[in-house]
């Protein structure tokens, strides 16, 4: 007698879990690393001309050249840096290596068009010399691709490498810098601003170069197919949002800020908020011991017990094996959490301690270490923050870390806005709290997470395979075939 | 008045027994309106139609098993609310438990608006609370993941069906149980409609030897697979208003599997005998027919080999395999090679799907050699053609051949056991060789057919069951 029961043999048992053994290789050291070689450079740049005669308006043109170039590349980069870095964990966890080199090079036309278009438009009407604004806005385009290109290092886990080709550029800026300030070129218009930028820009291209170089060794070989990770607009579309806001709400402030009463324009062109600038670029150093601790956890121990973990769901281990592997595995991401706070707030603290001093014997103005003070605890909470972001990550808790970085991002605004009229002893409040409320948020939504996370790691799963759809994953196949 | 025929896998887009049947009762009871609800396995894999059906049937709606692909996959769960009672005959239905209020729990999962869809009511709190519940209660120690895996696959293409919607009727009748009684029940529920069940074999037994069978289901899931479908089978005999068998042992396993004896009836199936011509000459050449699809459970391997050995000791004989081979091409494909390898390609023809009376006039003796079967039409059309058989004692083979007690009439055929090809080929021999005893076995096939077994009878049975519910 007939019968269909039977006929379902494709049923959809398979190993949907393997996925998930991958790295978010995004770490907060993909962002920290040239941050600190930037403002160790910008500042060492910055001594030096103090021993040359220098009008303040060319120094204050090229920190802003500067600050403009690092904001606004990071915006622009983070949403494909996010995107790009899952990309590239999937195809290199299923040993797809072709993929990644072709990758690149989608994403960097990409970036490099948006970045390209968008300094166009910011330099049409500026009166700066033409020679500055080449200079400008190539500082600008390297940045981006440097930023695109370090999350393909960092996912090839060539740490010594990336700091290798920072501390070399590094080097070249610096003594391009000594050399252009004993025999200066001489541009007719910001003779020092300009010799500076010049000498910024060879380091930093001398950087992206060896990047370029190291990645070239790692990834020889690469298919046609540039634009695949289109695709993961739609796969993983959240991401691209995540760090989109992030990164906003990151700078959110400093916008509002320039664009306030406590702002300026220097040259028709760049907005800048001296004090706020400077402090909130030197606060943010603090927290480099976090990102580095977080990246050595994560790589070790962490990552370690995550495998654990979801090796005992794949392993056919019972509930109560997988909850006491869960068990090891949250207790580990708290102390870890705990303990990157506990360090961070100890640096914080030296540091805000010594800072006054510190920035006296500097010269800097009063109003730039209270500044200083608050933006340093905004960027420990910051920095906290991002971890549990990329724990939440981890777990796939994509639209919870969404959550998190619209929360951020809008409580910025919101409260920067609101300070703003209040005084300046209530700047970089307004970055603070909405720092201390996300991450208040995400540590709660990560334990609420986390004590249910077996419940969302089973029933997150599609529970049948069907043909992904969507709009870039189609232009992915469209431009695939067409290559 | 319309009845809406439910199948599963069948009508009218896969030949067979069933198929045949359902268009013989569509067709006699021209004075009827039909409805076909056929439950199918994909959309992708629905084969062309095979049965044109005849001008009384309304509509022909079919379900897929695989319409959940339709559904997004990654959706969220929802919270689902029920009331404690809704709550119980759920976890009853989930549990495939025997004391389920299968009313309320087939309406409250059906209930989109209260459940979600299958996937979200898959991916509720309610579902996860009550899997780790049940995973505790026996499956302390195994393997999780695979029993959240196993259970979803399970549920997954039931629930999407007891969701479909289906065409309104004034009675529902499945022609077996298993997903085509759920969704008798289903209709039943929802439009307090009466449901008819008639099974032609036993759809539990026949899903469990396949289990039993299947590699591809780990041990200790094999056990909740087949509670499945008894759990399937049960409901609905619990539930329907009219259970009807082809013959009184499987009548017994209905009632043993618990089906209310005051609603089960036995109607033999029934042949029009006037289509098939009585045998006038019985020293035709010598050539063996077997009636069947193509396919594992008519055990056609073991029909050929016993053909080697009845060709060995009668060279001049030919085994026609009457039937269509595309329903399971590997296993027809495996089978003509068995014929290639025992060098018997000239002597074995396979006719594909044809018009059987085409052929039973040249036919002297048919073969059954099936590992299970309900009431085969074939045997009643060969037998109605004066044909005796030899044939495994399947379903209600060994009645149709050697007649229920009290009938009066002698033999029709030899019954041999089933995967034995050297006892099927003794018995063929000795037919064969016989005339004397081939001829009796032959009218006394015709009689049996024409006296109890008839088209008449059957069709008057439906039409009596029908008119009891108002149709």
């Amino acid at each position: 007698m007939a019968g269909i029961g039977f006929t379902l043999k494709r049923l959809f048992y398979k190993d949907t879990f393997s996925d998930r053994f991958r790295a978010y290789a995004f770490s907060s050291l993909v962002a920290a690393g040239p941050w600190l070689s930037a403002v160790l450079v910008v500042n060492i740049l910055l001594l030096v001309a103090e021993r040359y005669i220098m009008a303040p308006s060319d120094r204050l043109l090229f920190m802003s050249t500067i600050v403009y170039s690092f904001i606004f590349s990071q915006i622009i980069t983070a949403p494909w840096q996010f995107v790009a870095t899952r990309y590239i964990a999937d195809r290199l966890f299923h040993k797809e290596y072709d993929y990644i080199k072709p990758s690149l090079m989608g994403v960097s036309k990409i970036v490099f068009t948006l970045a390209f278009v968008a300094q166009a438009i910011f330099y049409l009407r500026t009166p700066l010399p033409s020679y500055y604004i080449f200079m400008a806005a190539s500082l600008f385009l390297i940045l981006t691709l440097t930023w695109i290109l370090m999350v393909y290092m960092s996912a090839a886990k060539d740490y010594l490498a990336i700091a290798r080709s920072f501390i070399w550029g590094g080097v070249v800026t610096v003594a391009l810098s000594f050399l252009l300030f004993a025999k200066p070129i001489h541009f007719p218009l910001h003779l020092y601003a300009s010799n500076m930028l010049l000498a910024y820009v060879v380091g930093l291209a001398v950087t992206l170069l060896l990047l370029v170089r190291t990645f070239l060794v790692i990834f020889t070989f690469g298919n046609n197919y540039e634009f695949d990770f289109l695709r993961y607009l739609n796969k993983v579309g959240s991401l691209f949002f995540i760090g989109l806001f992030y990164t906003l709400a990151t700078w959110i402030d400093t916008i509002l800020i320039w664009n306030s009463e406590y702002g300026g324009l220097i040259y028709g062109t760049y907005r800048f908020a001296l004090h706020y600038d400077h402090a909130k670029f030197l606060a943010y150093l603090t927290i480099i011991p976090t990102s580095v601790l977080f990246l050595v956890y994560v790589e070790t121990e962490f990552y370690d017990k995550f495998k654990t973990y979801f090796q005992a769901i794949r392993g056919g281990a019972s509930l109560a094996e997988i909850v006491a592997a869960r068990q090891v595995m949250v207790q580990l991401a708290y102390r870890h959490i705990v303990y990157l706070l506990e360090r961070q707030v100890l640096i914080t603290f030296t540091v805000l301690v010594l800072s006054n001093s510190l920035f006296v014997a500097l010269g800097f103005s009063v109003l730039l270490v209270d500044v200083f003070r608050i933006t340093a605890l905004a960027a420990i909470c910051n920095a906290i923050m991002l971890v549990v972001l990329l724990m939440l990550l981890y777990f796939e808790a994509r639209l919870e870390a969404l959550l998190v970085a619209a929360v951020f991002f809008v409580a910025n605004l919101v409260l920067t806005a609101a300070f703003i009229p209040l005084g300046s002893a209530y700047l970089g409040l307004g970055l603070f709290l909405s720092a201390l409320i996300a991450l208040l948020m995400s540590i709660w939504i990560l334990s609420a997470y986390l004590r249910r996370i077996e419940y969302t790691t089973f029933t997150r799963q599609p529970y049948f395979a069907v043909p992904e759809k969507g709009m870039f994953i189609s232009l992915a196949d469209y431009l695939n075939s067409h290559s | 008045m319309e009845v809406a025929l439910i199948l599963e896998g069948s009508y009218p887009y896969t030949t067979g027994g069933l198929s045949s049947w359902t268009q013989q009762l569509m067709t006699h009871l021209p004075e009827k309106k039909f409805k076909i609800i056929s439950i199918m396995p994909s959309r992708s894999t629905l084969p062309s139609l095979k049965y044109r059906p005849p001008s009384n049937v309304t509509e022909l709606h079919t379900l897929f098993l695989e319409d959940f692909m339709l559904l997004s996959p990654t959706k969220r769960g929802r919270s689902v609310r029920l009331s404690t009672q809704e709550r119980l005959a759920v976890e009853g239905f989930l549990t495939f438990g025997s004391d389920t209020n299968w009313e309320l729990a087939v309406t409250t999962l059906a209930n989109i608006a209260k459940v979600g869809t299958s996937v979200e009511f898959l991916k509720s709190d309610f579902f996860w609370e009550y899997l780790l519940r049940t995973y505790s209660d026996g499956h302390a120690t195994k393997d999780f993941n695979r029993h959240f895996w196993s259970l979803v696959s399970m549920y997954v293409p039931l629930l999407t069906l007891i969701q479909q919607q289906g065409p309104r009727a004034d009675a529902y009748h499945a022609l077996s149980t298993g997903y085509a009684g759920l969704m008798g029940l289903v209709y039943k529920f929802k439009y307090s409609k009466p449901l008819i069940l008639t099974e032609h074999g036993i759809y539990a037994r026949e899903r469990e030897e396949e289990i039993i069978n299947a590699s591809w289901v780990a041990p200790d899931f094999k056990k909740i697979w087949i509670s499945y479908f008894y759990a399937m089978s049960t409901g609905v005999y619990k539930s329907a208003d009219m259970i009807i068998s082809l013959f009184n042992r499987n009548r017994d396993i209905q009632l043993e599997l618990g089906a209310p004896a005051s609603q089960t009836r036995v109607i033999p199936n029934g042949v029009d005998t006037t289509r098939f011509a009585e045998r006038s000459s019985w020293d035709s050449r010598q050539n063996i027919g077997a009636v069947l699809r193509v396919v594992p459970i008519k055990d056609v391997k073991t029909l050929i080999r016993a053909f080697k050995i009845i060709s060995s000791e009668l060279p001049g004989t030919t085994l026609f395999i009457i039937g269509s081979g595309e329903e399971d091409l590997a296993y027809y494909l495996e089978c003509k090679q068995l014929v290639d390898l025992l060098l018997l390609t000239d002597r074995v023809v396979f006719t594909g799907h044809v018009d059987i009376r085409d052929y039973l006039p040249r036919l002297d003796v048919l073969l059954l050699t099936s590992l299970s079967e309900a009431q085969p039409l074939v045997m009643l059309e060969g037998m109605a053609a004066g044909l005796p058989f030899v044939a495994t004692d399947v379903g209600s083979c060994s009645e149709l051949l050697l007649g229920r007690p009290g009938e009066g009439i002698g033999p029709a055929g030899i019954i041999v056991p089933q995967v034995s090809p050297e006892d099927t080929a003794q018995a063929t021999i000795r037919l064969l060789t016989d005339h004397a005893l081939r001829r009796e076995m032959g009218s006394n096939a015709r009689q049996r057919v024409e006296q109890f077994y008839n088209q008449e009878q059957f069709i008057n049975s439906y039409r009596q069951a029908y008119e009891s519910f108002g149709i």
